[in-house]
């Protein structure tokens, strides 16, 4: 195999694809999406209020109410000190719900509780509202009221009042995760979750990305049967190669401005994870699992005439890199499940599930060595079976050839 | 240059090739010539390395076909393309780059050529901006820009106007001038007859006819009919004693069966149309190529 071909051919696949649109509004606005859909909820839900609210109570029992406004003066303000709740007490009676209704319908109140005489062995109130979706306002309604029944329930058995201001006060936690060598770091609940995530995400980005331009260029160069001028002058393997490299600097250069991007922001992410010692590991099972999947690729690739058929060819094989997603709870409860570390050692799922597994609890030296080694022979084999595949598909046309087909020209030498 | 000995291929059941032997003297216009699915193109796809015959061999000057050998030789493919969404240039100097023609020199060659075919404008449009008569040049100089020995053209004329036409075919005249050896392959005879020195004519796999042109026309005799008339062209298909006829609504090319006076045939050709010129003379190669197929129907399989 001739070197200085198949690097023309990974420059040409890298310039001619970095310069097209699509390639250079993926770059933008992927960021931006993401973005968008992870930062600006966020935002607007945690955004302070700007205005008091009034909430109306109905209380049939006549402790609460009294009591409510200065329990939620005392723990919710707004930015500039004024209450971010302003009680205004509904005198109960038969038609107290009617004008409670009444007010929320002209929005003197946003909303209103009912507390009924039995509240304290019922533990049950309503909240009554046109929008009972405000997760906000309505856990921080219940949590008050339940600190209020404890206080209340408390001293009535006589507890001393220094106690029970002390026992409803809210407790933190912190968590501090161990890695395999030893080293404490303080993290977030969760934040080897997101890394997880993060990862699987990126790599199934990365691989799609490639695999879709793969095959492609691949079918742009059957169906204008410029395959046979490549042929003439150069070998599958050299194409294949090239297109394999051109291909993975392309997506390369995509990440590379993308970690340019969320260096930017690196503070806040950097507040949320830790990111573990073993991280290389990532880099290991993620080259490996580009190469490997690549060769996929290919293989769905070469043989297929029109887009569509392309199209679909992909489709099943971008579905098993979203696989570690499904599991994903189940990955998150116990890592080191034996049918996880099973799936794990799959070459199909190792990229996947390792890249998952890492950031949430580092796999034995012994998985990672297993899982690693398994899949870099599994990429060897599908590399040599890819390029044969590969010389022979990209010259058929018309009928898709069966998998039994795929598989005798996958064995056959030459 | 190039000989080819006994290439056999088959697709599954379907025999492509059975056997196809010839050799191409350098410095000549070879005419590969056959009718659709003789085998033609898979026998250029074998010669070139892009797929391997089931048996034979294909030999270059005596030697096997090398990477260095490739990078002598032009590919021309029948179906014409290029990467649409490139620029001209771009892609001229990759295709020169993958025959080892160095960037720097690849533009510089690239630049003249589309000079001298008068499309210096175009080098910086992307190939889909251009009609196709503007692209297949732009292919043609594709193959140019390694300076090849040996230059295999898949029916290069089809698609271009008759300007074009002319352009194309003085380009292949100055190649063989310049020492270029030329492999040219078509079903439209009438081109071939004007360029080919030695043709081999395949019909289903199977050589047919091979030989120098001028031989091959010569053993066919010189007393083919050549007619144009007015009238009613269907009438002619009742007369007897005809070996071969190439017919066409005004122009007929028949040849009699042997022992047949001449003279009396034309007088009852004359009694069913109007005719309005004829000459008794060589045979064209498209009649010679008519006759040479479908004497040969008796033998072989279908071919895809």
């Amino acid at each position: 195999m001739s070197l200085k071909k198949t690097l023309i051919v990974a420059r040409w696949e890298f310039i001619e694809k970095v310069k097209t649109k699509a390639f250079i509004i993926s770059l933008v606005v992927m960021p931006i999406f993401i973005l968008v859909m992870a930062v600006v909820p966020s935002l607007l839900v945690n955004k302070p209020g700007s205005t008091t609210i009034n909430i109306g109570i109905i209380d049939n029992t006549g402790e609460i109410a009294p009591g409510l406004n200065a329990a939620l003066l005392e723990k919710y303000k707004l930015p500039d000190g004024r209450p971010n709740y302003r009680v205004v007490i509904i005198n109960p009676g038969d038609n107290a719900r009617a004008k409670a209704n009444k007010m929320v319908l002209h929005n003197a109140i946003s909303s209103y509780l009912v507390v009924d005489s039995s509240l304290f062995t019922s533990r049950k109130f309503q909240f009554v509202s046109e929008n009972v979706s405000n997760f906000k306002d309505i856990s921080r309604f219940q949590s008050v009221l339940k600190d209020m029944l404890m206080t209340s329930e408390l001293e009535r058995s006589g507890v001393n009042p220094g106690i029970v201001s002390q026992v409803t006060k809210p407790l933190e936690m912190e968590t501090v995760k161990l890695s395999k060598e030893g080293r404490e770091e303080k993290t977030e609940v969760g934040s080897g979750l997101v890394l997880g995530y993060f990862f699987i995400i990126i790599l199934a980005m990365f691989v799609v990305t490639s695999g879709q331009l793969l095959v492609r260029s691949v079918v742009e160069e059957k169906s204008n049967r410029i395959v046979e001028v490549l042929l003439s002058s150069t070998t599958a393997d050299e194409i294949m190669t090239g297109k394999i490299l051109g291909l993975s600097l392309l997506g390369l250069t995509q990440l590379a401005v993308w970690a340019a991007i969320a260096l930017a922001f690196a503070g806040q992410i950097a507040a949320y994870v830790t990111i573990p010692g073993s991280i290389w590991w990532e880099g290991v099972f993620f080259i490996l699992g580009f190469l490997f999947y690549s060769s996929i690729f290919v293989m769905a690739g070469a043989p297929v005439t029109t887009e569509q058929e392309a199209q679909q060819a992909t489709t099943y094989v971008t579905m098993l890199l979203f696989l570690p997603i499904v599991l994903a709870m189940m990955v998150a409860q116990n890592p080191s499940a034996p049918y996880i570390k099973i799936l794990s050692l799959i070459p199909l799922l190792t990229p996947t599930m390792m890249a998952f597994r890492i950031p949430i609890q580092t796999p034995d030296l012994w998985e990672l060595v297993a899982g690693s080694s398994i899949l870099l022979v599994s990429t060897y084999i599908c590399m040599i079976a890819a390029g044969r595949i590969f010389k022979i598909g990209i010259l058929v046309y018309g009928k898709r050839p069966t998998l039994n087909q795929l598989l005798r020209w996958a064995i056959r030498k030459g | 240059m190039l000989s080819v000995n006994e290439l056999r291929k088959s697709y599954g059941s379907t025999k492509a090739l059975e056997g196809v032997s010839f050799d191409v003297k350098p410095g000549e216009i070879f005419g590969l010539l056959g009718p659709n699915g003789a085998g033609k193109t898979t026998t250029i796809r074998i010669s070139l390395g892009i797929i391997e015959p089931d048996s034979g061999t294909v030999r270059f000057g005596g030697k096997e076909l090398s990477v260095e050998m490739k990078d002598k030789l032009a590919y021309l493919p029948e179906e014409r393309g290029l990467y649409r969404k490139s620029k001209v240039i771009d892609v001229l100097v990759y295709f020169g780059g993958l025959r080892n023609v160095p960037p720097v020199e690849a533009r510089k060659r690239a630049t003249r050529w589309l000079q001298r075919l008068e499309l210096s404008g175009v080098a910086d449009h992307k190939v889909d901006e251009l009609s196709k008569g503007m692209q297949q040049k732009i292919q043609f100089i594709s193959c140019l820009l390694h300076e090849p020995e040996l230059l295999i053209l898949d029916e290069p004329f089809s698609g271009l106007d008759p300007v074009n036409q002319i352009v194309m075919k003085d380009l292949i005249r100055e190649m063989k001038s310049n020492g270029k050896t030329i492999i040219f392959s078509t079903h439209q005879m009438e081109q071939a007859e004007k360029l080919c020195d030695d043709i081999c004519l395949i019909n289903k796999g199977r050589v047919v006819l091979y030989g120098g042109l001028g031989e091959i026309k010569r053993s066919y005799g010189s007393d083919s009919i050549h007619m144009e008339f007015e009238g009613d062209s269907t009438k002619l298909k009742d007369l007897t004693d005809i070996a071969s006829m190439d017919l066409y609504e005004n122009y007929a090319e028949i040849r009699i069966k042997d022992g047949i006076s001449r003279n009396e045939f034309l007088r009852r050709a004359f009694d069913l149309v109007d005719v309005t010129k004829f000459s008794v003379e060589e045979a064209s190669l498209n009649s010679i190529f008519i006759d040479a197929v479908n004497s040969d129907k008796s033998g072989g399989e279908d071919v895809a």
